[in-house]
């Protein structure tokens, strides 16, 4: 992985072999972004893409052992558990230029992806609801109400 | 929905049912958001999708409905005003249980379990003015005489 910082973003590029969301998250607690956002191109040897079932409560999931280019690449970054947790979707296309889209789930990055982070002022919060069993982003809860719920935080020097 | 401004950014999440464009405008007019872009992934329950086909010059929306549950891959838009009210343009992109994708121009959208959309505004209003010849509201950068004037009066 390689990266600078341009201005309040960051560019960073991810080699090959490199799996997305362990490499974008320890890249983002070495430098402790806790909130943000991003978006990415390139293309990945194996992917696997989920689809949520709201009746069933949970994601089927779909692995393609092929080389896939990136088309786009959506991500939000928040505070979970402590530490920064990231939700992603993205579309890619295949040989034909056909395309599959849905939630990143993982990507081994070949030959590379470059990322652009937006970091974010302040804290966001994924809580996981005992309903569903989901990390939902909880964005405008209050100090007050993040201590009361024993919310762990993230620490944001 | 449920929202937070982080710098010139607001980080919103839309819940089951919500009607995306309709909560996104009500959500900008209490706001007083005037010119911006976003983007939102997610899920939906429903979704029309326009797709503008040419004819002599003009350009006539056709929609399709696409039964969800979708999820949302990407969904780009920009915030403008027409006639003094906010108005959205959104395109998206959505697959379906088999991953297939479909795409277009974002006619109505219903949120599913959860939509999170990231929203940009912008320092000064942007306009759209309806061109009876394209039959479109066609956004005009340049057009904005007031504030043009208000910062130039600025010190």
């Amino acid at each position: 992985m390689q990266y600078a910082r341009y201005g309040s973003d960051y560019v960073v590029r991810l080699d090959e072999g490199e799996e997305v969301i362990g490499s974008l998250r320890r890249f983002l607690m070495e430098h402790d972004i806790m909130a943000g956002y991003f978006v990415a191109w390139g293309a990945f040897s194996r992917l696997k893409l989920a689809y949520y079932q709201p009746d069933a409560g949970e994601y089927k999931e779909r692995t393609f052992n092929q080389q896939l280019e990136v088309a786009s690449l959506l991500g939000n970054i928040a505070c979970l558990n402590g530490e920064p947790a990231i939700h992603a979707h993205l579309t890619a296309g295949d040989e034909e230029f056909r395309t599959y889209s849905g939630h990143l789930a993982e990507g081994t990055v070949r030959p590379m992806l470059e990322v652009f982070v937006t970091p974010l002022p302040g804290e966001l919060h994924r809580i996981t609801s005992e309903r569903t069993g989901l990390a939902v982003l909880e964005p405008g809860l209050a100090p007050e109400v993040l201590e009361t719920i024993g919310v762990e935080r993230c620490t944001i020097p | 929905m449920q929202w937070q401004q982080m710098g010139d950014h607001y980080i919103a999440r839309l819940d089951e049912g919500e009607e995306v464009l309709w909560t996104l405008r009500r959500f900008l007019v209490d706001r007083d958001i005037l010119a911006g872009r976003f983007m939102a992934w997610g899920s939906l329950a429903a979704l029309r999708l326009q797709y503008n086909r040419t004819a002599g010059g003009r350009f006539e929306p056709h929609t399709v409905e696409l039964a969800g549950p979708l999820e949302v891959a990407s969904l780009l838009g920009n915030i403008a005003t027409l006639d003094d009210e906010p108005v959205l343009h959104a395109h998206v992109t959505v697959a379906d249980a088999s991953f297939r994708t479909y795409s277009g121009h974002l006619a109505s959208a219903t949120a599913g379990p959860t939509l999170e959309v990231v929203v940009k505004t912008l320092p000064r209003a942007l306009h759209r003015f309806w061109n009876d010849r394209l039959h479109l509201a066609v956004l005009d950068p340049e057009e904005a005489p007031e504030e043009a004037e208000r910062l130039a009066a600025w010190p």
